[in-house]
């Protein structure tokens, strides 16, 4: 498994910053999360999304020990999350990157941004030059 | 109902499936219930999402569910292969939504729940369910499968959506209670025989459309799904041929000599059929016929089977004449078919798509025994029928088509062609060997021309690097055409009469 493109990063990045509202990373990846899994849970099912969300967990999990406890139940439920702000923060990031990447591999930069960019559909960050190179 | 009385219209949707049209009549009738039938791997999503990227609009969307089988990111990744795709049309003019939730719960109700609140919050005009068979497996009783059928054909129907249902079905179950309710049912078929393999496509039901019967090969490349239909439209862009043959304009055979003994050469938009065995010079007559349309200006297509292009082309420069000046020109074409599980529905389209692209004059078929060899095997069967629906599909492009068949020789019956096809042709040039006086020598005889006076005489020729030459009647011998002519008594007494050939004569 071979690290996140840049333009994956970018996309987490971009995405996250969307996010960081009042009540911490911890709510802020989950309500990050459940917005994915209605764009995407349609798309390729459910099951599909927590599959994918499961995979990206492990990966992310190896470079950040804060998400280690943490599991993936029904609807992209994340179970376990931590409190550690900070720490918390640059998991969300290792997270959606290693989601974001795994998209990309299997349908493709163009159509995985197209997808993202539905549940955020006013975030102007995903238009980056970054993200779309 | 009287005559006065108007009838609903009908409008149609057209697939974008090459081809398809055509077999269907036209097109799907507009807010039809289809069924998309066959076994695993018959190309059943590809035809689906082909018509779907075809028809979608912003104004008048689609709905593609997904549903068990193949993963929905594999489909997605898969989709994206193929030229039909358009990225700026994905999840807005073509939305996927997956149902893999509520099939795996097995309740017809959720399901249609689920489809009915999609389609009313998208109103597509075009809504495909891919695999709709999952859906059934669920221990559903036939009744409920029957009665959710019913309903969803009906719900579809009052959206005005044009629909699809894609199931994993074999030809022996169409007594399944969703055939009856289908408008059109699509059957893929994939069948393997002596290692070629072979797509077809049946139209078995199509209410309100005169589709064309019977089994259309297909193919599914990188641009998705081209049918060949078994008939193609006739195209009618020669003028009609004019009622007296004499003033037929002609084509020559580029073979002066030929031209004589043809009464002036082919008629123009013809068919002309030379048979020989191998070595007898069936292609370098067949260079001469398009080499000499093309130095007068005429485009050509030469079809070959038996070889590649390159060698085809070294070997008329080696024997003339040379083509390639012409191909530079792009006065020539050839075109190289080789893969050895060709339909003649296939061949024909690539025979007939290059001489309307290229308003070709000419065309020369090299040879009707490769063609035999390059198609799969289970068309072989009825080559005879299939060369005619090449042969009728060719006609009235006003094409002038040059043909060479090869003819194992006999030395104990006169055969004109392996393939009883000699009827087919207007003309027919037979080329043979003949043992004269302890050596072997060629003859030509003009066999046939329909409707026209032509030299009946038997005469030798020589294939030689400056050209076709042609000599006289081969006199004196009865039995020449048997291959082993005897004497006649009266020539035993003056002895038999020989004119060597002449270049050009």
């Amino acid at each position: 498994m071979s690290d996140p493109r840049p333009s994956a990063i970018a996309v987490a990045r971009a995405v996250v910053a969307c996010e960081q509202k009042p009540g911490g990373a911890n709510q802020g990846l989950q309500t990050l999360m459940t917005k994915l899994e209605a764009v995407l849970g349609k798309l390729i099912g459910s099951n599909g999304f927590d599959v994918l969300l499961a995979r990206a967990l492990k990966l992310a999990a190896r470079e950040h020990g804060v998400l280690a406890q943490v599991t993936v139940s029904a609807g992209g439920e994340l179970a376990g999350l931590p409190d550690g702000a900070t720490e918390l923060e640059h998991g969300m990031v290792a997270l959606l990157s290693h989601l974001s990447e795994l998209l990309m591999k299997f349908i493709g930069e163009d159509l995985a941004i197209r997808v993202i960019r539905e549940a955020w559909p006013a975030a102007t960050h995903l238009e980056s030059k970054e993200i779309q190179q | 109902m009287s005559t006065s009385q108007k009838k609903p219209a009908l409008p149609l949707v057209h697939t974008g499936v090459p081809g398809l049209d055509a077999v269907l009549g036209g097109g799907l009738p507009e807010y039809s219930f289809n069924i998309i039938a066959g076994g695993p791997g018959a190309g059943k999503t590809t035809l689906a999402q082909q018509i779907v990227f075809a028809n979608a609009t912003a104004a008048r969307p689609a709905l593609y569910f997904t549903v068990l089988g193949e993963p929905s990111m594999k489909m997605l990744r898969h989709v994206q292969q193929y030229s039909y795709f358009d990225a700026n049309k994905f999840n807005s003019a073509v939305r996927f939504v997956n149902l893999s939730a509520e099939a795996m719960k097995q309740e017809l109700g959720k399901i249609f729940e689920r489809i009915t609140e999609e389609i009313e919050k998208v109103q597509p005009a075009i809504v495909v369910v891919d695999s709709f068979r999952t859906i059934l497996r669920a221990g559903n009783a036939e009744a409920q499968i029957q009665e959710f059928v019913q309903r969803l054909a009906l719900h579809l129907t009052s959206w005005e959506a044009t629909s699809f249902l894609v199931g994993e079905y074999e030809i022996v179950e169409s007594h399944n209670p969703i055939f009856t309710v289908a408008d059109g049912i699509l059957w893929l078929t994939q069948t393997v025989e002596r290692s070629a393999s072979v797509r077809q496509l049946q139209v078995t039901k199509s209410r309100a459309c005169a589709t064309v019967p019977g089994l259309h090969p297909f193919a599914i490349s990188a641009d998705g799904v081209r049918v060949y239909p078994r008939m193609l439209p006739r195209v009618e862009l020669a003028a009609p041929p004019p009622a007296s043959r004499a003033t037929m304009k002609r084509a020559s055979t580029g073979v002066p000599a030929l031209d004589v003994m043809m009464g002036g050469g082919i008629p123009e938009g013809e068919m002309t059929m030379v048979v020989g065995p191998s070595g007898s010079g069936k292609s370098t007559l067949a260079r001469h016929f398009i080499a000499s349309g093309a130095a007068a200006g005429e485009t050509g297509i030469v079809a070959i089977f038996e070889e590649h292009a390159g060698s085809y082309l070294a070997r008329a420069e080696a024997f003339g004449p040379s083509l390639r000046p012409f191909i530079d020109a792009k006065k020539i074409e050839i075109l190289s078919l080789r893969p050895l599980d060709l339909s003649v529905e296939e061949t024909l389209a690539g025979v007939r798509d290059a001489v309307l692209r290229t308003h070709a004059k000419r065309l020369v078929i090299d040879s009707i025994s490769g063609l035999e060899l390059a198609l799969a095997p289970i068309f072989r069967d009825d080559f005879r029928e299939s060369l005619f629906r090449m042969i009728s599909g060719l006609a009235g492009t006003g094409v002038t088509v040059f043909m060479t068949v090869s003819l194992v020789e006999s030395f104990t019956e006169l055969g004109l062609s392996p393939y009883i096809t000699e009827f087919l042709a207007d003309s027919l040039i037979l080329l043979r060997y003949v043992e004269l006086d302890a050596k072997l020598e060629k003859i030509m005889a003009v066999v046939k021309m329909r409707n026209s006076a032509h030299d009946l005489s038997i005469r030798h020729y020589r294939i030689e690097q400056s050209g076709v030459t042609i000599g006289g009647s081969v006199e004196g011998y009865r039995g020449v055409l048997t291959g082993l002519p005897i004497l006649t008594a009266r020539s035993e007494e003056h002895g038999a009469s020989r004119v060597e050939p002449q270049a050009g004569s």
